[in-house]
């Protein structure tokens, strides 16, 4: 289980093993994200483990 | 993935230039980027006095970081359009960033300079939020530029927003607005017109985020309450959908607008005379300008 938060809110995800399977999971295009994993920016092919903390940054912003 | 400079682990990843960077690479790649982009369009040098248009957000946030470290003359201009829960969010980081650069920051507000927000305007719609608020802003920037004595206005205008850009006015088929735009804007040279531009144009909003959060740079990632239902964010979706399929159409956009740019600006807009508006005074090709256009129509 990983903890995901993104703009604040939290929730917790289970069942993927980098995160480009965690884009999958959530259906989000990862050309709209940039990923930190416990606390480092990271790629698409990064491995993640039980407890990792993932920040999603999304890349969307202003008007 | 390793940086292709030094072989470090890759914070980035840009598929369409077939490159991934370390932290330390990109940030250097970043900053050689835009001067590169300023020197290749011939923006200005480092005699000019650079007013740079900052919201609080990462682009624009980017962009006074990086031109201060260039060694650029800058002074910050802000425009509050008056959007409760959104640039009263944004204007502290600003405020922060031109405390630590000391740069002095200068605010115009949509109520102070035009009498009304943009939460007031809103109220009394016909259009959508966007087109009120893109000529209102637009105007105060320059405005603003004018007044505090700018030899540019430089604004956080990144790869996405042009190739999203691009295609609206195709949509639009705007013709003479397309041959205004570029990285330099304008056709037709004016004192009372601050010429815009966009030395992050060749930058996507993704590396503007890695480059802000590698070098600390606080910023609102708050999205303008008024965007969803515009043209641009579907334009933003369809075009993120592509350019994950097939990486490189947006550069690929701007670069084949860039290649039609010189027809354009031969072509349209030329005949335009620019003339004073009878009721503000500033520049317009009508009788009077669209600021006081839109601001009779929300009255």
């Amino acid at each position: 289980m990983i903890e995901v938060e993104e703009r604040g809110k939290k929730r917790k995800v289970s069942g993927v093993k980098d995160v480009s399977a965690l884009f999958e999971k959530l259906k989000l295009n990862p050309d709209e994200y940039v990923v930190s994993v416990n606390n480092k920016i990271v790629l698409e092919d990064e491995k993640l483990k039980n407890n990792d903390k993932v920040k999603l940054y999304p890349v969307v912003s202003g008007g | 993935m390793k940086c292709v400079k030094c072989g470090k682990k890759a914070v980035i990843n840009l598929p369409y230039a077939s490159k991934a960077y370390c932290h330390s690479c990109f940030t250097k790649y970043y900053e050689k980027r835009v001067k590169k982009t300023i020197m290749k369009h011939k923006m200005f040098n480092k005699k000019d006095l650079i007013g740079v248009g900052v919201s609080g957000g990462k682009d624009s946030i980017d962009l006074m970081y990086v031109l201060h470290r260039l060694g650029y003359n800058l002074v910050a201009i802000t425009i509050d359009e008056g959007i409760k829960g959104y640039r009263n969010e944004t204007i502290p980081f600003v405020k922060k960033l031109c405390k630590q650069l000391k740069i002095p920051l200068h605010i115009y507000s949509f109520k102070k300079e035009l009498g009304k927000t943009l939460d007031e305007v809103v109220k009394k719609k016909k259009r959508h939020a966007c087109s009120y608020c893109g000529v209102f802003r637009r105007h105060l920037l320059n405005k603003a530029a004018r007044e505090l004595g700018c030899d540019y206005l430089a604004v956080g205008h990144n790869l996405d927003d042009e190739a999203q850009t691009i295609l609206m006015n195709f949509f639009h088929s705007e013709l003479d607005r397309m041959a205004r735009s570029g990285a330099v804007t304008g056709v037709v040279k004016n004192n009372l017109f601050v010429p815009r531009v966009k030395p992050l144009r060749e930058i996507s909003e993704k590396e503007n985020v890695v480059y802000a959060l590698l070098k600390g740079l606080e910023y609102d990632d708050i999205e303008c309450p008024y965007v969803k239902d515009s043209l641009r964010a579907d334009v933003r979706k369809t075009i993120n959908f592509l350019e994950n399929k097939h990486p490189g159409i947006k550069i690929g956009l701007l670069h084949s607008f860039d290649k039609m740019l010189p027809f354009l600006k031969e072509n349209f807009g030329k005949e335009q005379k620019l003339k004073k508006c009878k009721s503000c005074g500033e520049i317009t090709s009508g009788e009077t300008c669209k600021v006081c256009d839109f601001l009779k129509e929300v009255k």
